[in-house]
């Protein structure tokens, strides 16, 4: 199945389209994530083997489960949180990587030149973009989601194995039945995605800043908008531009406490992040995203070589 | 359709630099059009327009369509081949080739596989760990199995050695044009394109200062170089130009039927540089 969702045979521009972007950003798609999962579970084993399993909130998995014995219906809550944390230092790790795949997809092609080798063949800018696009922040996410289900049934073993072993009660009742595994997977979707869609500005400009950067996006991306934040304090005594990138995580935040366990289940918390989508301040973004999108096909338009 | 490209008045500038000036040029089916120019004087500007990768002022149409805004369209009808390495150094061959299957409806893969077997191109190696030669092979090979009826090759051979460039050409003629294609090459190394142009345009500062048929400019050009006794009758038949070379004098003749010219000496066809260093250099 994997093979012929990586061949190409006969005609299939946007599949061609994303194919290359896969193999061009392999590295940030792919291999990043893997290592991540790969030195998470080599950690894992080694810590188990050292007595206390992973720190969590400040506290040992062997202490999480010992509470999670005793605290009866909260038990499943506890135990299927710690699974859902449990991918968080891929999550961010491959965060970064769609901060730098942002910067780079529209300014390596330029710099290496092979903007004129994918110019003379007969697909659009604004397909080249869009695919672009989608590959940041559809597929990235998608694959490091994958990973993120190795680490949470890896996790779960490894806390099944840990109740068999340091324990009297079985790993069945305390662990694998206890386990929400329906909330595992829609927090592993639901919460990234809404996120990125709150972030979308922010990725969108990046990608713009690689759409017109002559030398180094990165530094662009950043001094730009620290340029014009200190310009406004300065000049005008406001903040508009730093309230509206930090309203990007302040507003979802708001929504966000998933991990509420006093009056709500789990997947409520998760859905109630539906409800940033009821703010202007979203919209706003989208529309922002929408604007920097139209930018960066113009620029494509435009800029065939650096 | 016979007409493939017809421009007129085309201009482009940079700023107070003028790329390309009232620029008119039509080029037909069947055609290889050398353009050629210094360094500079607006070929690949001209190239860049017919291909959709730039703006311009004036008109231009390329197969029917408008290449700045038409490009993907115009782009199934015609390939590429710009003058720098262009194809990225993390793609493998095997990816190249099925990326241009992916993207291209008329890309031949068994043609574009029968192409790299002839050369020693490995298909899953990187492009970054191949020769210069090699990339430039991959790409013509990429090309050549696109049934597209425009070719445009800026500068092909640019950092090649000479076999390699002798084996481009001979390809190209062989394996890829016949009547129903076009191709414009553009290159400075006007020598080794000579022998298969039909057609030949002169730019300099971003004007076409000279533009015909191969034909017509064999018919027209000649060389005299005049045996001793008669070097003065000749010089009075008013040459275009008069060259010195190794102590020996010998004349260009623009528009002097052979038969008049040979009572004076032996009569040479004007190779294309010589026409160059002429038609460039000179007043009029």
């Amino acid at each position: 199945m994997f093979s012929t969702l990586t061949t190409i045979n006969g005609y299939n521009p946007i599949k061609a389209l994303f194919l290359k972007e896969f193999w061009d950003n392999k590295r940030a798609i792919l291999v990043t994530p893997m290592v991540v999962t790969g030195l998470f579970i080599l950690f894992a084993i080694i810590a188990m083997i050292n007595g206390n399993g992973m720190m969590i909130d400040g506290a040992s998995m062997n202490d999480h489960i010992s509470q999670a014995q005793h605290m009866g219906e909260d038990a499943a809550k506890i135990m299927t949180g710690l699974i859902m944390v449990s991918p968080m230092v891929l999550m961010i790790t491959v965060g970064f990587s769609m901060v730098f795949t942002s910067l780079s997809v529209l300014f390596d092609e330029r710099k290496d030149k092979s903007i004129l080798f994918w110019k003379s063949m007969p697909v659009s800018d604004t397909q080249e973009v869009l695919v672009k696009l989608a590959t940041v922040i559809i597929v990235t996410p998608l694959i490091a989601i994958a990973f993120a289900l190795i680490i949470q049934v890896f996790t779960t073993l490894m806390m099944g194995a840990m109740v068999a072993i340091n324990s009297d009660y079985s790993a069945w009742d305390v662990v694998f039945s206890n386990v929400n595994y329906l909330a595992v997977i829609a927090g592993d979707l639901i919460p990234t995605f809404i996120f990125i869609l709150w972030t979308l500005p922010i990725i969108t400009w990046f990608m713009l800043v690689s759409s017109f950067s002559r030398r180094s996006p990165f530094l662009l991306a950043f001094i730009i908008p620290i340029l014009l934040m200190v310009s406004e304090r300065i000049f005008f005594n406001g903040s508009l531009l730093r309230d509206a990138i930090a309203s990007r995580f302040t507003y979802l935040e708001r929504y966000g406490d998933r991990f509420d366990f006093e009056d709500r289940s789990i997947l409520e918390g998760i859905g109630s992040l539906f409800g940033s989508f009821s703010e202007l301040s979203f919209w706003v973004g989208i529309a922002f995203a929408v604007a920097m999108i139209v930018g960066c096909i113009q620029m494509r338009k435009r800029n065939s070589i650096t | 359709m016979t007409n493939y490209i017809n421009a007129k008045s085309l201009s482009k500038s940079f700023g107070k630099f003028n790329a390309l000036s009232d620029v008119s040029i039509s080029i037909n089916k069947g055609q290889i059009v050398g353009l050629i120019g210094s360094n500079g004087a607006g070929k690949t500007t001209l190239i860049n327009a017919i291909l959709g990768l730039s703006s311009f002022e004036g008109e231009l149409s390329v197969l029917g369509f408008d290449p700045h805004n038409q490009r993907d369209e115009l782009m199934k009808e015609v390939c590429f081949i710009s003058d720098v390495a262009t194809l990225p150094g993390w793609i493998k061959v095997h990816e190249a080739v099925q990326f241009v299957e992916g993207v291209h409806p008329s890309f031949n893969r068994a043609k574009a596989i029968s192409f790299l077997e002839q050369t020693s191109i490995p298909m899953d190696k990187k492009v970054s760990k191949l020769s210069k030669g090699m990339i430039v092979q991959l790409h013509l090979a990429l090309i050549m199995a696109i049934d597209a009826k425009l070719l445009v090759l800026d500068e092909p051979t640019l950092g090649l050695d000479i076999l390699y460039r002798k084996k481009f050409y001979d390809q190209l003629l062989e394996d890829y044009f016949d009547e129903e294609r076009t191709i414009i090459i553009t290159t400075h190394q006007v020598d080794e394109v000579e022998n298969i142009l039909t057609d030949v345009i002169f730019i300099r500062d971003g004007k076409i200062m000279y533009d015909a048929s191969m034909e017509e400019t064999l018919e027209t050009w000649k060389t005299l170089d005049p045996s001793t006794d008669k070097i003065d009758e000749a010089r009075a038949l008013a040459p275009y130009r008069e060259m010195t070379s190794l102590g020996r004098s010998s004349f260009i003749f623009k528009g002097k039927d052979a038969e008049t010219l040979k009572q004076f000496g032996d009569v040479r066809r004007l190779s294309l540089s010589n026409l160059f260093v002429t038609l460039m250099t000179g007043e009029e």
